[in-house]
């Protein structure tokens, strides 16, 4: 099957003769065929004064800003011919592009395909059902193809056998540490800020460093142009508000959003006035176009989460951050991005009792600087530049909070450690071939207390794939080394607001890993797609905590700590299908992953704690009409590995367990339904609204987060008398109805 | 007093957890696995030292474990046949003769059990520096007005259960005291109602000075006491190696499954056997006592 489009074009109105020399100018496409709007093979080359900027057709309308005067217009995709169109833009305009499907005649050229890169837009996070009615795209994320997640109620991504911490999380360039609030129920990025992410798993450009499983670059959505826009939205969860808009127009725009949790009502409602927990952020974007080659932006986040247990402890914990970068188009084909940023998590705990009264606070820090050049050519683009990172992990002091507490001031010195990378990313295409190379230079330095050099580490990663298409069927290959110089100390399973960061030195080396992966992917008529793809990762130093290791403000950390190898491998394979108005998806991902590290588990093989091998998602949508759409989604994973008691001793009167070897049992299967109405009202004039409806668990599958011992004597007293030892299983969420609003005003 | 770092974080947090959560049993076919289990100390309190032999069992065992009566226990002072060990009862086997340990004498235990034999090596830790400072006895309540709560703190707190009854009259102790602290030192707590010792089911009390101070004040001692009742409290300077011992048992057992804690294993024992769980333990004991009147 294949395309040749021809356009339509319709100057359908001249809106309005507006500013100086910057026009608006909608296009808006259509097709008989619409998966050429949802699986980003479709890309724009927009040309103007010898410039070119390339955009990934995601959806059937682009709003774009341009400058007056003569555009050309190229569309390229796996399955289109390249043909250009002319206009002359002398006011804002609005044109329409139909995409004619017709039999398949020649070999067509992917050029914008990069089967390891995830795209998403605020609207595939939205339509999602999810708990609370809080929309999140690290959830939507925890759907992909390889990607796993460690149980219910979490925002921490497994990737290809990775652990949490070995995924990169940016808003923007600011690095976020800690993405979740409420202990993980949601994640920190507040839905209406998202313009899009891009998601690299193992094979992600050389442009990108520092974690070794995957890259969630998440784009702050920039000011509106057009109009003033207010947003209101409101689930069971928290609210939220936005102002969209411009300050000068063409020049100056801004966005920024506010979201606060609403659980003190429940809280009310329940009488437990005193306890509970709150989570507020807020997000502002400020873009400047000063003139035709240089744009400044800049971008602000703060966030935190409050918990408090009456009488007992509160715990403090936020991120917070800022960049500010400068684009400036050197030439018609180069540009270059430079970037300042600083990203701050820090957490305060405090106890309580009077006894044992303490407050532990723990701040860390990164700030750096990037500069990166793109030079974008038809046939071939290239990307160099180099990063500088400083790091301040600290690991806290201990502060007594009377007379009576046991505890003393402690406070363990900050370590630092300073990074710099330099890297060439290339992309070339090649008759049917794409071939992205690229290597990433990286050094680093760990500085130890008083700045006194630890060790340093310089580690090439070089990066490699090739893309071929032929017909329907796109062919892939690639080759990536990744490098993990920072390591998170993850007390268990999910890493929690007082886990914190420690950099490499002389006994704990740099984490690596070799990536491979091969896939193809197969197009059919009606967008039905089948994908698969196979990976192999061999991982060095990968860390793992030894037996009871003692973790809590440990001021010498890296001696209950111990390195090896592990190895991860899978397939992940995808189908999608739309028949009438039904859209159905299907994923599966087979995913093993193991550590080999002595002194533990006999020095045998044993399973990564999130090694989940079964991993299906099953999505369902329909469009009803205009009004109603209804989702269904289901997913099914093997459960995570546990370690249980293989028995019971006696020591000094009490009774505990016997563990022989580590992560050697699972859960039970996981299973969930989940579902969601979305209902859009007729949009007024100035009002566009939205509810949605969902059911999370709809059959109240009762899913095992954790199993844990209960070891109980039948008399405490006489252990002889006999024991009653039981496991107990502790689930999260059964069946929850949530419900959702969001209001626009223009 | 919980004095266990890593058991404070994953208690805030397991609360939380379990306030949004449910439980349910559990079934799992566990594939289990028996060792052999010793328990010995010696200290420098002139007395019949004691170490206790058992076996452990199946997790799921309803039977109270088996305690081994036919071990061969000999112990020896810088390489001297010191003493031997006679069998009494429930696993315990007692110095057949009264004696203290000695500063720098190095000690070897050897247990025989079967055609096995296990040593383990100690050494006398330096004395307890460990000063009580003043205790406060506080009438509380009359035990009617808490028959509920008595019960479950007779179960938990001690082993006589029954002891306290209606219409007692209930007194509580606060301790306040200093210790010293230093890079060696380890203390142990065993706090004693008469002869009864104090046991809750996850709580061993071990200290050490990486973050506190030095002192406690008004600390009050689990449970409920009565006139005449003696309150002992025994503190044992130990070493690094005990002290993880008994900190691995805590992590252990407060072990919930992962979500929060660090993955449990065997406490690492100092015999010469990688199949004994267990420890010989050589510790400085002071005994501090106080009659409630």
């Amino acid at each position: 099957m294949g395309f040749k489009y021809c356009f339509i074009l319709f100057f359908t109105s001249i809106l309005s003769v507006v500013g100086q020399n910057t026009y608006q100018l909608g296009i808006h496409f259509s097709s008989n065929d619409p998966s050429v709007f949802e699986d980003s093979t479709t890309s724009i080359v927009i040309g103007q004064d010898s410039t070119f900027k390339r955009l990934i057709l995601l959806n059937d309308h682009l709003d774009l800003k341009l400058q007056q005067g003569n555009l050309e217009i190229v569309v390229y995709s796996l399955r289109l011919k390249s043909e250009k169109i002319k206009i002359n833009l002398i006011a804002d305009t609005s044109i329409n592009i139909l995409l004619i499907e017709e039999a398949l005649s020649e070999v067509v050229i992917s050029n914008d395909r990069n089967n390891n890169s995830y795209q998403l837009t605020k609207s595939d996070i939205i339509k999602l059902p999810a708990l609370f009615g809080e929309s999140d795209i690290i959830k939507t994320i925890q759907l992909a193809p390889g990607v796993i997640s460690i149980g219910e109620g979490t925002s921490a991504l497994f990737v290809r056998g990775g652990s949490s911490d070995q995924n990169l999380i940016l808003l923007e360039e600011i690095p976020i540490y800690e993405p979740s609030h409420l202990l993980g129920l949601v994640s920190v990025f507040n839905t209406n800020i998202i313009e899009r992410a891009n998601f690299y798993k193992t094979d992600q450009p050389a442009t990108y460093g520092g974690r070794l499983s995957s890259i969630l670059q998440i784009n702050h959505q920039k000011g509106n142009n057009d109009s003033q826009e207010a947003q209101a939205g409101i689930s069971l969860l928290a609210f939220n508000a936005s102002l969209n808009g411009f300050l000068k127009k063409n020049h100056l725009w801004y966005s920024t959003s506010v979201r606060r949790s609403l659980i003190e009502p429940y809280l009310y409602l329940f009488n437990l006035n005193g306890n509970g927990s709150r989570f507020m952020d807020v997000n502002a974007r400020m873009d400047y176009q000063m003139n035709q080659k240089i744009r400044v932006f800049g971008i602000g986040y703060f966030g935190q989460d409050h918990l408090q247990l009456k009488d007992k402890f509160g715990l403090t914990w936020g991120n917070s951050g800022a960049q500010i970068s400068l684009n400036y188009k050197i030439s018609k084909d180069v540009e270059n991005t430079t970037s300042l940023y600083l990203s701050k998590y820090k957490f305060n705990l405090i106890n309580i009792p009077e006894e044992q009264a303490f407050q532990w606070d723990l701040a860390q820090l990164e700030k750096g600087i990037k500069s990166r050049f793109d030079i974008h050519k038809l046939r071939y683009s290239l990307s160099t530049g180099i990063d500088f990172n400083h790091y301040t992990l600290s690991r806290g002091t201990f502060t007594p909070l009377n007379n009576k507490t046991i505890f003393k001031f402690t406070s363990i010195p900050n370590i630092f450690a300073f990074a710099a990378s330099s890297y060439l990313s290339a992309e070339y295409r090649l008759a049917q071939f794409k071939i992205q190379s690229g290597v990433r230079l990286g050094m680093f330095s760990s500085l130890g207390p008083q700045n006194q050099y630890d060790e340093s580490f310089v580690i090439p990663e070089p990066r490699f794939s090739l893309t071929s298409q032929i017909r329907n069927l796109s062919l892939s290959a690639s080759y990536s080394h990744t490098v993990q110089y920072i390591q998170q100390i993850v007390t268990g399973i999910v890493p929690l607001p007082i886990s914190y960061w420690v950099a490499s030195n002389k006994s704990l080396k740099p984490a690596k890993s070799h990536n491979f992966s091969i896939g193809a992917s197969l197009k059919g008529a009606k967008k039905s797609k089948i994908k698969i793809e196979f990976y192999y990762r061999h991982l060095k130093n990968v860390t793992d905590f030894k037996d009871n290791a003692f973790i809590f403000f440990n001021p010498n950390i890296n001696t209950e700590l111990l390195q090896g190898k592990g190895i991860a491998y899978g397939v992940e394979c995808s189908i999608q299908k739309t028949i009438n108005k039904y859209t159905f998806g299907l994923d599966y991902t087979y995913s093993k992953s193991q550590r080999k590290i002595f002194e533990i588990n006999q020095d045998q093989w044993y399973n990564a704690p999130y090694d989940r091998p079964h991993n299906l998602h099953l999505l369902i949508s329909k469009k009803i009409n205009l009004k109603w759409e209804i989702f269904l989604t289901w997913q099914c994973s093997s459960g995570r590995p546990i370690t249980l008691p293989k028995g019971i001793f006696e020591y000094q009167g009490y009774v505990t367990n016997i563990y022989v070897s580590r992560n050697d049992y699972r859960l039970p299967i996981f299973h969930r339904l989940d579902l969601g109405v979305k209902y859009n009202p007729l949009p007024l004039k100035h009002i566009k609204s939205e509810w949605q409806f969902n059911i999370y668990n709809a059959y109240n599958r009762k899913n095992a987060f954790v199993v844990y011992p209960n070891v109980a004597l039948n008399n405490p007293s006489d252990i002889s008398l006999g024991i009653d030892n039981k496991l107990e299983m502790l689930y999260l969420f059964g069946i929850f109805p949530s419900i959702s609003y969001n209001i626009l005003l223009k | 007093m919980r004095l266990n770092k890593n058991t404070i974080g994953a208690i805030i947090l397991t609360s939380i957890f379990l306030a949004i959560s449910c439980t349910k049993t559990i079934e799992f076919k566990l594939n289990n696995k028996n060792n052999l289990v010793i328990e010995a100390l010696i200290t420098d309190s002139v007395q019949n030292h004691y170490v206790k032999v058992s076996n452990s069992a199946d997790f799921y065992s309803t039977k109270g474990l088996e305690y081994i009566s036919t071990a061969n226990i000999r112990i020896f002072e810088d390489n001297i046949l010191k003493d031997s060990f006679e069998y009494n009862q429930n696993g315990y086997y007692y110095s057949s003769s009264k004696w203290k340990a000695e500063p720098a004498k190095n000690y070897k235990l050897q247990v025989q059990v079967g055609n096995k034999t296990y040593t383990a090596y100690q050494k006398l830790p330096p004395q307890v520096d460990f000063v009580i400072e003043k205790y406060i006895i506080s009438y509380n309540t009359r035990a009617e007005n808490y028959k509920i709560t008595l019960n479950q703190y007779q179960d938990r707190y001690f082993t006589l259960k029954g002891y306290i009854q209606v219409g007692d009259s209930l007194y509580k102790i606060k301790i306040s005291a200093t210790y010293k602290t230093c890079p060696e030192c380890f203390y142990r707590l065993d706090i004693y109602r008469n002869d009864s010792k104090f046991r809750k089911q996850d709580v061993f009390f071990v200290l050490n000075n990486e973050i506190l101070n030095g002192s406690f004040t008004d600390l009050e001692v689990p449970g409920y006491f009565l006139k005449g009742d003696t309150v002992s409290a025994i503190v044992y300077n130990t070493n690094k190696e005990v002290f993880k011992f008994y900190q691995s048992i805590i992590t252990s057992k407060n072990y919930e499954g992962g979500l929060f804690s660090p993955p449990p294993g065997n406490p690492t024992s100092n015999f010469d056997n990688n199949e004994i769980i267990g420890f010989f333990e050589c510790a400085s004991a002071k005994k501090i006592s106080i009659i409630i009147k």
